[in-house]
């Protein structure tokens, strides 16, 4: 079975439409959803993504981080603490991207992002983390 | 242009061998559940709801 995409927040306002044709064969991680809802400003907006949010789950296509995937990752943004190749701000700007990457290498998905560098970055200490660039997914 | 096109070199070689699907390798079934369909529209609500915020405040830094 192909590996199922899995989206970085800010591919979705960019693909909406695309991503709409293969909304049941992508999944959805709780990481997602916070970034949206933490940055959402009017309530029928919140009100909106709640409802998808609760979609996502009746379709079985929500993800979250379970207490080992958080060890799991906090364990792996250590190794990136102690390697000293990048500044801590920059790993704590990392926190979510990283859970995203745990999700995907865990569900057997691959992310999709504009973001490749941070990735790159924790593809460094999750060797099974597949990435590509939403330009090259959908092929523009 | 060569710069670029290494970088997507760079980027296939840290994925390994293995090919990844593309967009266009993803179909919606041609019979879908309610539940489904139900997704599909409360999800095109969202994007429209995130679209017109970004055309009103502009464009959003995620946190």
């Amino acid at each position: 079975m192909a590996k199922k995409p899995i989206f970085d927040t800010s591919v979705f306002p960019d693909y909406a439409v695309r991503i709409e044709n293969l909304l049941l064969s992508c999944l959805f991680p709780t990481l997602v959803f916070y970034e949206l809802v933490a940055t959402s400003i009017d309530d029928s907006t919140l009100q909106k993504y709640e409802r998808w949010r609760v979609l996502a789950n009746k379709n079985k296509l929500l993800i979250n981080p379970t207490a080992t995937d958080w060890w799991e990752t906090s364990k792996a943004i250590r190794r990136l603490y102690l390697m000293q190749s990048e500044q801590p701000t920059k790993l704590k700007s990392l926190r979510n991207d990283a859970l995203i990457a745990r999700l995907a290498v865990i569900h057997d998905g691959f992310v999709v992002t504009h973001d490749t560098d941070d990735f790159q970055v924790i593809q460094k200490v999750m060797p099974n983390l597949k990435i590509m660039s939403a330009s090259d997914f959908f092929e523009l | 242009m060569r710069q670029i096109k290494a970088m997507k070199k760079e980027l296939t070689n840290q994925n390994g061998s293995e090919k990844l699907p593309r967009a266009k390798d993803f179909k919606l079934p041609k019979r879908l559940t309610k539940d489904q369909k139900e997704l599909i529209e409360a999800f095109r609500e969202a994007m429209d709801a995130l679209k017109k915020e970004e055309a009103k405040y502009g464009k959003k830094t995620y946190i």
